[in-house]
């Protein structure tokens, strides 16, 4: 009897250690959880690519000085950033699926500036186009005008050839 | 009784250095903090989002998306009106808030369960790397956080009014986590069972919500709290959060089954708020149909590890309760 009873003060005495050393590890564990969060591949919602590159606010903030006040501008994604920074109206062409669809969109609309961050494009349909290789495409149409480079890709600002 | 005089001697001058050890963890934590936002030169995409309707409160336009809770966009505004605008000083707004709800999370809990255990608690909490992550950046989870902590402060010490306040401005930081607020309103309720209180606290929140719903209103004619697709809930909850408890909470999560188990748990209606919040929190987030983010759990680490600590305390007792006993039979 007093062997078992020797034996159940051991198993407390271990799971009681074992949730001490959990608890420990959990607080511990911080960084290398916190490094885990700040990578693109744990949780893309929260840490954005770039999240340490200066170049994008930079890039935004010299573009706004070359497009006319008056001006709403295209924009391939992360439209709240570009509106806040560019200081202009910014629109995303939510809808388009082609270069063509988005050239009607501009003209309809009477959109003469395109921002494009290069490989990123909130529309899916227009991933293609705005991609590295995409990219020629938009020469038929529109002018470059401004290009800023980043660690995670380009921003090119366009005007379109009327 | 040497031996018990000396351990007792121990744990009493333990205790009093405990507030000097989490004082220190507050100002590691502050510079760990200033570290990461001093280092971040862009906003997320909804961070952009609350900078850009603070903006519109300010010069009188449209909001950029009227769904968003308002109340970081106000603080910014506020701020802006004295420093002129620039995102830089206001970087460092969750974070603050974030810190503030540890310390008072250690206040609640180290006033009925000793420093030990609050300090269990806060530490885990603030260590949190969804917690971390997401304060660092213009949110609004730490604010929520910070106010869903002051309204269980503030329950705890019988300030039922300005724990009214709390719930209503933690609606208006993120609308979705009234649910918790409410429920630890509901729990608190409960247990006090006296209207006057009650009447105080529904009072408070209806006259916060009223302001915070009528400024929008009057700005946007509408009011929503949510895009249409994430405005719905199922019965069929989701295995989402639970599958993931460890990548969210770490390992301590797995005492919580403990505490929820132990008869010892339910000796102590202190514990009860915090099982209530647990579970209602929990399985709203679960009745998403669609949604489920690491960080819709951000305001529900002080329940976990309140629950994770406490299940280790219940080992404790435990494992006293076996020593005691063969000298009893002695």
């Amino acid at each position: 009897m007093w062997s078992t009873f020797k034996s159940r003060i051991l198993l407390a005495w271990t799971l009681f250690a074992m949730s001490i050393g959990i608890i420990l590890f959990t607080a511990m564990n911080f960084q290398m959880v916190l490094l885990d969060e700040l990578t693109n591949e744990r949780d893309r919602n929260i840490i954005p690519p770039g999240f340490f590159d200066k170049t994008p606010v930079e890039s935004l903030t010299k573009a706004s000085q070359i497009i006319p006040r008056n001006e709403t501008v295209v924009v391939s994604d992360h439209g709240p950033l570009s509106q806040y920074f560019l200081k202009h109206k910014v629109d995303v062409p939510y809808g388009a699926d082609s270069q063509g669809s988005l050239l009607n969109h501009m003209i309809r609309h009477n959109l003469n500036y395109l921002l494009v961050y290069e490989g990123y494009s909130a529309e899916k349909h227009l991933k293609p186009l705005f991609s590295s290789n995409g990219l020629k495409e938009l020469d038929n149409n529109f002018k470059e005008i401004a290009n800023y480079s980043k660690d995670y890709g380009s921003i090119h600002v366009y005007k379109l050839i009327s | 009784m040497t031996n018990d005089f000396f351990a007792n001697k121990v744990v009493v001058n333990l205790r009093k250095r405990i507030d000097i050890l989490f004082i220190a963890f507050c100002i590691i934590l502050v510079i760990i903090y200033s570290i990461y936002i001093s280092n971040m030169q862009q906003p997320i995409h909804d961070g952009a989002v609350y900078l850009l309707n603070a903006k519109s409160w300010l010069e009188g336009t449209k909001l950029y998306e009227g769904f968003r809770p308002q109340l970081l966009s106000w603080i910014i505004s506020g701020i802006w009106i004295l420093t002129g605008e620039n995102w830089l000083h206001v970087k460092y707004i969750q974070s603050a808030f974030t810190i503030a709800s540890g310390i008072i999370l250690y206040l609640v809990i180290k006033h009925h369960k000793g420093p030990e255990f609050a300090f269990g608690v806060s530490g885990l909490t603030m260590l949190n790397g969804t917690v971390f992550a997401n304060s660092i950046q213009i949110l609004t989870e730490g604010l929520a956080l910070f106010f869903l902590v002051l309204s269980l402060y503030s329950f705890k010490r019988n300030h039922w009014f300005l724990a009214g306040i709390s719930i209503g401005l933690t609606f208006a930081s993120r609308y979705t986590i009234v649910i918790q607020a409410l429920a630890i309103f509901i729990m608190e309720g409960i247990l006090v069972r006296k209207p006057i209180p009650i009447v105080k606290t529904l009072l408070a929140t209806a006259l916060v919500m009223g302001i915070v719903i009528s400024a929008i209103y009057l700005k946007t004619n509408q009011f929503q709290t949510s895009l249409p697709g994430d405005s719905s809930l199922t019965f069929n909850l989701s295995t989402y959060y639970f599958v993931n408890s460890v990548d969210i909470w770490g390992l301590a999560v797995v005492l919580v089954p403990i505490a929820l188990v132990s008869k010892r748990t339910y000796s102590d209606k202190f514990n009860y708020t915090f099982i209530f919040w647990f579970i209602v929190a929990i399985v709203f987030w679960s009745a998403s149909p669609n949604n489920y983010q690491y960080r819709f759990t951000l305001q529900f680490p002080p329940a976990v590890y309140f629950l994770a600590i406490l299940g280790a305390e219940n080992l404790f007792y435990c494992l006293k309760s076996l020593m005691i006993t063969p000298k009893r039979n002695q």
